[in-house]
């Protein structure tokens, strides 16, 4: 089963997406604060990240950079989400897999978590 | 009678021989007198015969014409008269002829043998022999050249003094001592409204306004005693009670004896000058005085004149501004010398808004409008330019736009949840038998479809007002991002008939997810104006510097008085009274289609017929052209 890490500091967007993922056969944890992401992803190896920019603490895109940087979760793939309006502007200054912003339709986000999510098997 | 000599006495002969020789001896004596005086006199004598002939002239008549004893006795009196007066005493000289007179005086001209004329004074007198038939007439004649020319000159001399005064473009009166109005001139008469014989008489104080007739008076007094003297500014009154202010100057005019005769008094009607004067003073207060900034420079950029306001903004007196150049008062340094002057010199004119240095050193916005100052002939003279801080302004419009930003992340969080919520509840209900939990779980999810797409719209509304949104040139195909709108559209909508008419593989540079926003909202326009299961037609046109786009629809079309606000912010062609039904309902989505295409140089642009449909139109550059139309 592939594991999804789920970041987004909105309670009720954390349980409505953990519900879709895990009908859809994804195995999900999730956090809403940015601290502790880092040590988490490489803890726990999640096949997929799923992050939002806009966090109390930290921001969701330095937090992507961050594992970006890290040898051992940069071929995490990373999928940022969020309702700002910059999220365009945002993409451009650091490198991850996809993005959308929010409201998105779920099919949209299923459909970029099939095209990134790792198929190899995690070392 | 000594002289008698008509009655000789034949009695006495012999005595009588003597006396006759004693008679002409007394006779030739005084013949010889009468001829010496005859001879001598300092006028010239004439005798003539009935016909005008000259029998005898004097000396002095011979200096007077110039032709001698001689040629005169050859001559008459026509042929030395001057031919224009020959007529002149025809007539008189006829009447005496005739009886009727016995002498007649005249002034007329000889010409003299040299060909110069000469003024004389006339008087002849007939001469009857015993009969009392007429015999010879006597001319004594006197030479008044010199009386004519003095006189002449004189004459002259006062129709020029006469012309001057009467068309002097300055009121003119002639004031006796006693300060009453001898002559007033034309110009006077045209402004005061009197008629001459109102004024011819009366005191000079009629045509004072009254607060002015004491200054008046010691004016007059002054001049009285100085004869003339000097001006100074006072009101007249016309008839209807107009007022102008004249400067008064008065002249003495003196008799021969050199006592001063009366006054001539000038009055300079200064009133349009003044008001000339006081209009242009009005001007120049209220320009430096204007709330917005005002400020003038020369064609090279240097400040030549700033206002109060300009102070204001920049923190620099008008006297620390001139002569400086304007360059060095931005923020970047180069934006006057390359964008501004040279807008202004080409096209005329210039606005925007630049970043300014305070002389306090902070940075301020100024919205600035800059103009080209011509002379009557077209050619430049300086630029004026209009400023207003908009500092303040654009900090608020930030905090607004932050908040905005902020209030629609807030708004799209929770709608982010709904939407997932209710696409949830759809998977789960979708088996279930009752088809009414699916079709209600659907209208949730277009709900907030419709929420969603409302705080997109007012966001990007708000961006591009501020100028915030930045757009990417990706080139892409025209047909693919066609064909993904058509997809998107079909999904809410799959009654209608969408076809698009295009010549494969046009390739476009622009920012293709806000094209696709412009194509989705025309779609979406039309779909929603189209009946049901009508068509919508797509319609390519490449053309040599543009691609067309129009999107037709075949619905209930827009009445012209509607057309030219559509693409205005929160316009809604068709209200909601009309009971419409409505995607978006912000009346948005044209204004930000309009706002896309501009930005991409492009224009956008409808044709609508009422009952028929509508086909909205838009171009899109496909050359260089862009990078001119941007700049401009």
């Amino acid at each position: 089963m592939k594991k999804i890490l789920l970041v987004d500091d909105d309670q009720a967007i954390v349980e409505a997406l953990t519900l879709v993922l895990e009908m859809e056969g994804y195995q999900v944890t999730s956090q809403t604060v940015g601290f502790g992401v880092v040590e988490r992803v490489i803890k726990d190896r999640p096949d997929l990240v799923v992050l939002d920019i806009w966090l109390p603490d930290i921001d969701g895109d330095e937090i992507a950079a961050c594992l970006k940087r890290e040898s051992q979760t940069k071929s995490i793939p990373i999928i940022l989400i969020s309702a700002h309006d910059d999220l365009g502007k945002r993409i451009k200054r650091v490198e991850v897999n996809d993005y959308l912003a929010k409201p998105f339709d779920i099919q949209h986000l299923l459909e970029k978590i099939e095209k990134n999510i790792n198929f190899l098997p995690n070392s | 009678m000594d002289y008698q000599l008509d009655n000789p006495m034949p009695q006495q002969i012999k005595s009588s021989k003597e006396r006759v020789q004693k008679l002409k001896e007394a006779l030739s004596e005084s013949e010889k007198r009468f001829r010496a005086i005859f001879n001598d006199a300092a006028i010239g004598i004439t005798l003539a015969d009935i016909e005008g002939h000259p029998l005898e002239v004097n000396s002095a008549f011979q200096k007077m014409v110039g032709y001698s004893r001689r040629e005169l006795r050859k001559m008459f009196f026509t042929n030395f008269t001057h031919p224009e007066d020959v007529d002149l005493d025809l007539k008189e000289y006829e009447e005496m002829k005739a009886g009727l007179r016995e002498s007649f005086n005249a002034e007329k001209r000889y010409l003299r043998k040299d060909g110069r004329p000469i003024w004389v004074n006339l008087t002849v007198s007939l001469v009857r022999d015993e009969e009392g038939e007429p015999k010879f007439t006597v001319g004594v004649v006197r030479d008044i050249t010199e009386h004519k020319r003095v006189d002449e000159a004189l004459g002259e001399s006062e129709k020029r003094f006469r012309q001057f005064f009467e068309h002097n473009p300055v009121y003119c009166y002639l004031v006796s001592l006693d300060g009453l109005i001898i002559n007033v001139n034309r110009t006077a008469l045209k402004t005061s409204g009197y008629k001459k014989e109102e004024l011819l008489g009366k005191p000079l104080e009629i045509i004072y306004a009254p607060e002015y007739l004491s200054s008046a008076y010691q004016l007059s007094l002054t001049w009285k005693r100085k004869g003339g003297g000097p001006e100074k500014e006072l009101v007249i009154l016309t008839k209807d009670g107009r007022r102008r202010t004249v400067i008064v100057n008065a002249a003495p005019v003196k008799d021969k004896r050199g006592k001063t005769a009366f006054l001539i008094l000038t009055q300079d009607d200064i009133t349009d000058r003044k008001r000339a004067e006081e209009n242009l003073r009005l001007y120049s207060k209220a320009v430096e005085e204007a709330p917005d900034g005002v400020q003038v420079v020369d064609l090279e950029g240097k400040v030549l004149y700033s206002n109060k306001a300009v102070e204001r903004i920049h923190g620099f007196a008008p006297e620390e501004l001139l002569g400086k150049d304007v360059s060095e008062l931005n923020v970047d340094l180069g934006v006057a010398k390359k964008v501004i002057l040279p807008s202004v010199r080409a096209y005329g004119s210039w606005s925007g808004e630049l970043l300014v240095k305070h002389k306090d050193r902070r940075t301020i916005t100024v919205w600035l409008k800059a103009a080209m100052v011509k002379d009557n002939k077209g050619a430049p003279l300086a630029m004026v330019g209009i400023m207003r801080d908009v500092t303040d302004q654009r900090e608020l419009e930030k905090h607004k736009d932050d908040f905005i930003s902020v209030a629609t992340h807030e708004l799209k969080t929770p709608l982010t949840s709904i939407k997932l919520f209710s696409q949830i509840l759809r998977k789960k209900v979708a088996f279930f038998p009752d088809g009414q939990l699916a079709s209600l779980s659907s209208q949730i999810d277009s709900q907030a479809d419709k929420l969603i797409n409302l705080v997109r719209n007012l966001l990007d509304a708000t961006k591009l007002e501020s100028g915030k949104i930045t757009f990417k040139r990706d080139s892409f195909s025209l047909d693919n991002l066609l064909k993904e709108v058509v997809k998107d559209i079909q999904v809410i909508d799959g009654q209608r008939r969408i076809i698009i008419e295009s010549k494969k593989g046009k390739i476009i540079k622009g920012d293709r997810y806000r094209l696709h926003q412009v194509l989705t909202n025309l779609l979406t326009n039309a779909v929603k104006h189209s009946p049901e299961s009508g068509k919508i037609i797509i319609k390519v046109l490449p053309s040599k510097d543009e691609v067309l786009v129009g999107v037709q629809d075949f619905g209930e079309g827009i009445p012209k008085y509607k057309q030219a606000h559509l693409f205005e912010r929160f316009y809604q062609a068709h209200s909601s009274s009309e009971g419409k039904e409505h995607f978006f309902g912000t009346g948005l989505g044209l204004y930000i289609s309009s706002e896309i295409i501009k930005s991409h140089g492009g224009r956008i642009w409808l044709e609508s017929e009422p009952g028929k449909g509508s086909i909205f139109y838009f171009t899109l550059p496909t050359r260089q052209v862009r990078k001119e139309r941007l700049a401009s």
